[in-house]
């Protein structure tokens, strides 16, 4: 169930010891919450969307950013019902040096470059289109009574990390090293997609 | 998408005011850089081609150059010594680009081999663009990481400790090593978990 954002303000303000908020004022910890879960589920890809990605024909080589401003990262592409495989997007080259201009009936494969850029490859000759599975930003708590969108499964995390950066505001190192710990701990840090 | 101001804003939060703010613009700069270096932000973009030139400069704002395009070949990055090898007159030939080197070059520039002898042709555009079919033979486009002044939500925060590692890192009358080192850390593990997939 989700958690409004006001009680783990409350709950992080009670670990770092300022239960009235007079060190940390509340609204800028509701910022920094929605800072510390959008990284987390950025980690988790807990919380994403489906879209329908319209592909131009021909074109193989798409910016994020037009597509989806929300896009985090690709979890997956289907078309036709059918996944298309991710690849290292140097493998093209070495597969075809004129990877940029294949055509065929249907797209076989997909890359990712940075943050903004998508290969899907080969291109196809007439209009068509594709389901686009993404990890999403969360959605921005505006205020207190905001229900946050990650999983209750990844709130400990979401906490701990908030945690870290208030005992870094307030200069208290230890705790904010073993809060860093817990968190890349309770994520599996070591388990990295 | 965030703008640089609201990264900064963060910074002072989280320094609790004690910042140097022109500092602070100026370390924000340097996190971009570094970034951008490890290829977080791409882009392609298009060069026209010129006959008999054969070297050309990294687009306005490109920090690492990924790959080289020449119409519908990607090219490979050689070295001297493999062009030696090819042809020892390898600076004056010319023809289609099959490689290019920049080992030896200017700061931010390659040299295409061999030298383009067809000019880039009228951008039509009918169909996929950049690379598609509409895309006109002769041009030379370039995939390369840049730096931006605009940055996805996400990396607000990570990037707002990274220029508290760099303020407090600094001999001033706010030094302290141990927050910098932290903060430092927190911040480059938070970008450790938002970087996407390895493609």
């Amino acid at each position: 169930m989700a958690e409004v954002a006001g009680s783990l303000i409350t709950e992080v303000l009670r670990r770092v010891r300022d239960p009235r908020g007079e060190a940390h004022a509340r609204a800028d910890v509701l910022l920094l919450l929605d800072k510390c879960q959008r990284i987390v589920n950025a980690f988790t890809d807990q919380v994403f969307e489906t879209v329908t990605m319209d592909l131009v024909p021909t074109q193989q080589v798409y910016g994020l950013s037009t597509i989806e401003p929300a896009v985090v990262d690709i979890k997956d592409i289907k078309e036709g019902g059918r996944s298309l495989p991710r690849v290292p997007w140097r493998s093209l080259f070495y597969t075809d040096r004129e990877w940029t201009r294949a055509v065929a009936s249907r797209t076989e494969v997909f890359a990712q470059l940075g943050t903004d850029l998508l290969v899907l490859h080969p291109s196809e000759p007439i209009a068509g289109s594709v389901e686009l599975t993404y990890t999403k930003e969360t959605t921005t708590l505006v205020d207190e009574n905001t229900a946050t969108d990650v999983i209750d499964d990844d709130l400990p995390a979401v906490l701990d990390l908030l945690e870290a950066v208030l005992s870094l505001r307030q200069r208290e190192f230890q705790p904010a090293s073993d809060a860093m710990a817990r968190a890349a701990g309770r994520l599996m840090m070591d388990k990295r997609k | 998408m965030s703008v640089k101001a609201t990264v900064l804003d963060l910074v002072t939060l989280m320094a609790c005011g004690q910042n140097d703010t022109l500092m602070s613009s100026r370390y924000f700069d340097e996190v971009i850089l570094d970034l951008a270096k490890a290829q977080w932000f791409v882009t392609m973009t298009g060069i026209a081609g010129v006959v008999g030139q054969a070297v050309y400069a990294y687009p306005a704002g490109a920090v690492t150059l990924i790959g080289v395009f020449y119409g519908a070949h990607q090219l490979e990055r050689a070295t001297l010594r493999e062009l030696e090898y090819v042809d020892p007159q390898w600076r004056d030939a010319t023809g289609e680009p099959v490689c290019f080197v920049d080992e030896g070059e200017t700061t931010h520039t390659v040299r295409l081999y061999p030298i383009p002898d067809v000019a880039t042709q009228p951008v039509a555009y009918l169909f996929g663009e950049p690379l598609g079919r509409g895309y006109p033979d002769g041009e030379i486009v370039m995939l390369h990481s840049e730096t931006r002044t605009t940055v996805p939500d996400y990396l607000d925060l990570p990037i707002a400790l990274m220029v508290i590692e760099r303020e407090f890192s600094r001999e001033s009358d706010h030094q302290h090593p141990v927050l910098a080192k932290q903060c430092g850390e927190l911040g480059r593990l938070m970008l450790e978990m938002t970087k996407p997939s390895a493609g």
